[in-house]
């Protein structure tokens, strides 16, 4: 069950990479969209459909739980399964970075 | 000069950026959009200011406050429904906004069309079951007629789409890839 689910979600997209990192703190919707696009300078804009498309997707999945809800607004956090496939993400690009640095200096 | 245009477009769910443009061009050109009827296939506009704005289709099986005031929040305003379908639009200046920003979510919404489309067809089969089985009813040459004039249009309509959903989601997903 759980490989199926590792197996869907990596290598991730953007779009879910920074969903999953902004979820660190509990955040709603827009909190998400409004994160990703400081934390990335502008570069990435996730459009609202594909941020609630994703949500539903994650926690359908198990990666993140619907925590409260203020004002028709549900906030997200993370939880134990969703930092494990974020970590397993993590460790995939750094192997991409180191290998690539390595390259560099040879 | 006339300032009301009522125009009848007809469109597929698997290339909704067509008539997405359409209406941007329209807006483009003054022509607002201020009525959506007959199944979002017949757009009647003002004439006013021309405005860049941009115009989104989504389908949801169930349209919900979370699903609403997400996009609501992200600046999009409410337009028209029917049956599934949302058209949502956006006025901006520069940076051409967009409601989805993966090819996934098109991917995603592909699926939830050809999951009701499917269901539509299983809908069907105790109509064809009877139609093909020995039936007093249906046997008769003139009303299974009847029925076969009505039903295959619509059955050949339904599979076309989903083939067609099937195939643009294949293309979706060529194009991440790259």
């Amino acid at each position: 069950m759980s490989d199926r689910l590792i197996k869907k979600y990596v290598p991730m997209t953007e779009s879910a990479y920074y969903i999953l990192l902004a979820l660190k703190c509990e955040r709603h919707g827009y909190g998400i969209l409004g994160y990703i696009d400081k934390i990335t300078d502008g570069r990435v804009k996730l459009g609202a459909g594909t941020i609630y498309g994703t949500l539903s997707k994650m926690d359908k999945d198990g990666l993140i739980n619907a925590v409260s809800e203020h004002d028709r607004r549900k906030t997200y956090l993370i939880d134990d399964f969703g930092l494990r496939i974020l970590k397993i993400e993590i460790e995939r690009l750094e192997e991409l970075l180191n290998n690539a640095r390595k390259e560099s200096k040879s | 000069m006339k300032s009301i245009k009522k125009v009848f477009k007809w469109w597929w769910g698997w290339n909704s950026s067509k008539i997405e443009n359409y209406l941007e061009e329209m807006a483009k050109k003054g022509w607002r959009l201020v009525e959506v009827s007959f199944g979002m296939t017949t757009f009647e506009f003002f004439k006013e200011d021309e405005q860049k704005t941009r115009y989104a289709f989504d389908y949801q099986n169930k349209i919900d406050d979370e699903y609403l005031t997400i996009i609501k929040d992200a600046g999009w305003k409410y337009v028209s429904k029917s049956s599934g379908w949302i058209l949502w639009r956006k006025s901006y200046i520069d940076i051409r906004p967009n409601l989805f920003t993966d090819n996934q979510s098109l991917i995603d919404r592909n699926k939830r069309l050809i999951q009701i489309l499917s269901m539509m067809i299983l809908l069907q089969i105790p109509i064809i079951t009877m139609s093909i089985i020995d039936n007093d009813y249906f046997n008769h040459p003139i009303v299974s007629r009847v029925i076969w004039f009505m039903y295959a249009p619509f059955f050949i309509l339904l599979m076309f789409s989903i083939v067609s959903l099937f195939l643009a989601s294949r293309r979706l997903k060529g194009d991440g890839r790259r």
